[in-house]
């Protein structure tokens, strides 16, 4: 792939032309096929749905999804910003608490020691089973969502991160000890680097966990949100509106996660591309 | 880890900026670093043993060694035979279990602390998330900052391209570490090394990762880079002919636990360079210690 060479943004612009061309290969590359799949399925079922007779309740037409998204998408980014601002919140809140606790673990053998049990307890048990305790707790607010949303990142982004605090190269330590380096220097320098790409592997995992959490969350104790919308369109057997939030999720879910890979590459350019 | 609790107490700023200070004078000494002292080593039977009651492995015996300032030693001996440990026992790395080590008269411990010992390890472990003269400017930015990030001054940076220009790398400091060749990355960790400009350079098998070519391409410019520099090396290797071709002085070590079997003198002349293999006395102690080091590991 392109080499990495730090330092020289300039001549960008001389190179819109070519790195258009790069995007368009790109696009031939990876993306062709999956579209044209997905053209092909979208056909078939559209005609399967005709053909067969398929009742609108069970299956309805992708066209007929489509047509239905432009009566009251308005209300519909309503919903889908609730569920996207309760796992957003979750997933900072459980993955920040998550890297902290991580890299005190790693850190202090005490607090590892003190901490894993109560680690290992927690993380066997069911979270969705702890929501109506939750709600207890918060109330009927978006905060019993937003934590369940937060527990279900901890966990996954708690074991990565130690692990990946502890997979520090030993030379490395060693050299560093041989230039005097202070304990913070080597957490700066050796530690927190080398976690990164245990860090975010842990974070793309998380997009899906948070947003499940969020939804699952708005399933028992929501008035809003896409949860709360397939809820409610299973009570009116409204298939439609069931298909339009399962889109919304799919959509919101999908950017996130590529945001989150797109920050990736970038903080960890130095890894060797593939 | 293989450091005790309190090994990363940090000395305050000033100490390390005068530290510094008096190392950036070193440098308007002649570089032959005459009348100064430079890199003594004294080891007073020093001994290492790892681990404890029935697992105990005693790693290096009894070692009382002492190294001429400005010198070039090798260690050789088979594989296992602790080699390794006595390099990190020297450069403060490892305590040793009895005895002590000292540099310059002063212990180990505070010649680590003033960032006058080298290391270069058998792979050149630089950091792949910096650039090549990142990885070099390390030494100081270690030294300069207290746990934070601050810029290392200029007089520093040209000491860091002026290193880099000794082993010939002056065009690929913006290059990221996996852009480089072995025998690159071997060159950037000596850089790396040198250029806090120590007394004393320890290395362990720092091309044993290499091809045949290019790793006597790197023993010849470890060579004319020493002969520049003169600060005392400790070479660990398993290549006879490598130890022979740029020591003044080669160590045979015995089976773990290992203590010194021999320690004979090369007096090939200086300076050296690949035709000093044509002179008869190479082949003569190559010969020898072929035989020597087979034995050590046999016995
Ligand atoms: N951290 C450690 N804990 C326990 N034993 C160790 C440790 N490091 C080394 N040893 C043991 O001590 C002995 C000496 O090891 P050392 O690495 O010093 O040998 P070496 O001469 O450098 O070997 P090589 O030529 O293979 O590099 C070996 O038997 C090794 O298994
Ligand atoms: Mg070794």
């Amino acid at each position: 792939m392109h080499l990495a060479i730090r330092g020289r943004p300039k001549a960008q612009a001389r190179n819109t032309d070519r790195s258009s061309r790069r995007v368009l290969s790109w696009f031939n590359q990876n993306l062709l096929i999956p579209l044209a799949i997905f053209v092909v399925v979208i056909a078939l079922w559209e005609w399967a749905v005709v053909a067969f007779e398929i009742p609108q309740y069970t299956l309805p037409r992708p066209s007929a999804i489509w047509v239905s998204f432009s009566g009251e998408s308005g209300d519909l980014m309503h919903h889908t910003w609730l569920t996207a601002k309760e796992a957003l919140l979750g997933y900072l809140i459980g993955n920040g608490i998550a890297l902290v606790l991580a890299a005190l673990m790693a850190e202090f053998k005490i607090v590892e020691k003190s901490l894993y049990p109560y680690v290992l307890v927690l993380r066997s048990l069911p979270i969705v089973a702890l929501a109506p305790l939750l709600i207890i707790w918060f109330g009927f607010t978006i905060w019993p969502i937003v934590a369940a949303s937060a527990l279900i990142c901890f966990f996954p982004t708690l074991v990565n991160g130690v692990e990946g605090f502890k997979a520090a190269d030993t030379t490395m330590l060693e050299l560093m000890r041989s230039l005097n380096a202070s304990r913070t220097q080597v957490f700066q320098r050796v530690k927190l680097p080398n976690a990164m790409p245990y860090i975010f592997a842990a974070l793309k995992i998380s997009v899906v966990s948070s947003m499940i959490g969020a939804i699952v969350g708005e399933w028992i104790a929501a008035d809003a949100g896409l949860g709360f919308l397939t809820i409610q369109a299973n009570n009116f057997v409204d298939t439609l509106l069931l298909f339009r939030a399962i889109i919304a999720m799919a959509v919101l879910a999908l950017s996130w996660f590529l945001l989150v890979v797109i920050i990736e590459k970038r903080v960890l350019k130095w890894q060797t591309s593939s | 880890m293989v450091s005790p609790r309190g090994h990363y107490r940090e000395e305050s700023p000033q100490v390390a900026n005068i530290e510094l200070i008096r190392q950036s004078r070193d440098r308007s000494v002649p570089e032959t670093g005459q009348g100064l002292q430079k890199g003594a080593i004294h080891t007073d039977s020093v001994s290492k043993s790892y681990g404890g009651g029935s697992g105990r492995i005693d790693a290096v015996g009894n070692i009382s060694i002492d190294v001429a300032p400005g010198d070039f030693v090798s260690i050789v001996g088979p594989s296992g035979c602790g080699k390794t440990t006595f390099l990190k026992l020297l450069g403060d790395i490892l305590e040793p279990s009895t005895g002590h080590v000292e540099i310059d008269g002063r212990p180990a411990r505070a010649m680590r602390k003033g960032r006058r010992v080298g290391f270069v390890f058998q792979n050149a472990v630089l950091f792949p998330w910096l650039t090549v003269r990142e990885n070099v400017t390390l030494p100081f930015q270690i030294a300069r900052s207290g746990g934070r990030f601050r810029r290392v001054p200029n007089e520093f940076l040209e000491r860091v391209d002026r290193a880099l220009t000794t082993v010939g790398l002056e065009d690929f400091g913006h290059r990221l570490p996996r852009e480089l060749s072995g025998g690159m990355q071997s060159r950037v960790a000596l850089a790396r090394a040198l250029v806090p400009e120590p007394a004393v350079l320890l290395m362990d098998e720092p091309f044993a990762a290499l091809d045949e070519l290019t790793r006597t391409e790197m023993a010849l410019h470890l060579l004319s880079v020493w002969e520049r520099v003169r600060t005392t090396v400790v070479f660990v290797t398993h290549h006879i002919q490598e130890a022979v071709l740029l020591s003044n002085r080669v160590v045979v070590m015995s089976r773990r636990p290992g203590i010194i079997r021999r320690d004979i003198t090369i007096d090939l002349p200086r300076p050296r360079s690949l035709e000093s293999r044509r002179h008869p006395l190479f082949g003569e102690i190559v010969e020898d210690l072929t035989l020597d080091f087979h034995l050590s590991g046999r016995d």
